[in-house]
């Protein structure tokens, strides 16, 4: 993803690691790391190319919860904010199940 | 009594009333005894990033309830959920069942599948695959292999898989999900196929408005499997999108009053107005997008 996102253009990738790192011992990440976690799309082409057998994938999945506030810390990334996501969901099943449905199956 | 087995649909297939019907359908005809279960009782909390109390007491109340269900497999539907169930929430609290995957089931039951499938569906059809999940279940080869137990389907064979490991995560790279949306429309193109067909709601909730720009029939392979079967759910979503701006009226007022309009304005006309990004399958421009998703 970083050739469409233009502060990770030209980055190391040993600097966004060591980045990574930084989020998951809950110290503030570096521009590269947070840029990353933020545009994960998880591919998880990652997983197999990793030098020292762990999950990249997973790392930055945990980075980007500490990143965005999840954990309790400062807020880093933009986290996603939808304040209709459930009412939205629970609206379109009432609109496609019966209410037995709704009852049962919810 | 066939086996008992809870169908974790998930939370956002919900717009798609016609998968969820058509999946415990065929279920049922496969002789499982089927609980369906989701919607946001049963959200697995992968929505919650920003907010692991919240995510974590998800996890606690949907490993419970499935726990006293008391059926020995928990079907998942939709990818995140399963993702979200094998690396965090199963180890967080045990669960008493094992996880499958939706396709990995019918795979697994492909031969009492396969006479079930009893009505022709002529289509050359493109699957929409992915990275990423399929590292977890082998759907890039598994759902072909269940489209292809269709008389009448042919699936023509092309190696690419889109980046992210479903559509609604690319989304937020919009650049990136443009040049899917292209690549993908050129394949279509290059191998006459008649339908694009997806795995994941969440493609086809992205994908389904190729369909109004008139480039390509839009399918997830649930609706041809039920559609072999002679099930007859209808498409909604596909129409509303199709509607984009006048869904409303598609819907009708005595429907659209069960969720009220000025809700509907806000919260649900955006996405079904919104259009695949790169619908110009001739076009190297980035269009401007908004998120609604």
């Amino acid at each position: 993803m970083a050739r469409y996102s233009a502060p990770l253009a030209g980055t190391d990738p040993k600097a966004v690691a060591a980045g990574i790192l930084s989020v998951l011992r809950e110290e503030p990440g570096t521009p590269e790391a947070l840029g990353w976690a933020s545009v994960c799309i998880r591919s998880g082409k990652c997983v197999p190319a990793c030098p020292e057998n762990v999950n990249p994938m997973m790392m930055v999945r945990i980075a980007r919860m500490v990143a965005s506030g999840g954990l309790g810390g400062p807020q880093q990334i933009a986290g996603r904010v939808d304040r209709d996501f459930f009412d939205r969901i629970r609206a379109f099943a009432k609109l496609q199940l019966t209410e037995e449905e709704i009852r049962n199956w919810m | 009594m066939g086996e008992r087995i809870t169908f974790w649909y998930g939370c956002n297939v919900l717009r798609h009333g016609d998968i969820i019907h058509s999946c415990v359908d065929i279920l049922r005809r496969l002789g499982f005894d089927v609980q369906p279960a989701g919607g946001p009782d049963y959200c697995c909390g992968s929505a919650k990033d920003a907010n692991q109390t919240a995510a974590d007491g998800m996890a606690h109340r949907t490993v419970t309830k499935f726990n006293n269900l008391r059926r020995d497999r928990v079907i998942a539907w939709c990818p995140s959920c399963h993702m979200h169930m094998a690396d965090f929430m199963g180890h967080a609290y045990p669960p008493d069942f094992s996880l499958n995957y939706f396709v990995e089931l019918l795979y697994e039951h492909r031969e009492a599948l396969a006479p079930l499938l009893k009505h022709p569906v002529p289509l050359r059809v493109l699957l929409h695959k992915h990275l990423g999940f399929n590292d977890k279940v082998q759907v890039n080869a598994k759902a072909p292999a269940l489209l292809s137990l269709i008389p009448g389907i042919e699936v023509v064979e092309d190696d690419y898989a889109a980046p992210g490991y479903m559509c609604s995560h690319l989304a937020t790279v919009p650049a990136a999900m443009a040049d899917m949306v292209r690549h993908t429309l050129r394949l279509v193109d290059t191998h006459r196929a008649d339908a694009l067909v997806t795995v994941f709601h969440q493609c086809y909730r992205e994908l389904c408005g190729l369909e109004t720009g008139g480039t390509t029939q839009v399918f997830n392979y649930v609706q041809l499997l039920a559609r072999s079967m002679g099930l007859a759910y209808p498409d909604e979503y596909k129409e509303w999108k199709k509607s984009g701006p006048n869904a409303a009226a598609t819907i009708g007022d005595a429907r659209l009053a069960q969720v009220g309009v000025q809700f509907f304005e806000r919260a649900m006309l955006p996405e079904l107005v919104k259009r695949p990004v790169g619908l110009d399958p001739k076009s190297n421009l980035t269009p401007e997008v908004t998120r609604h998703d």
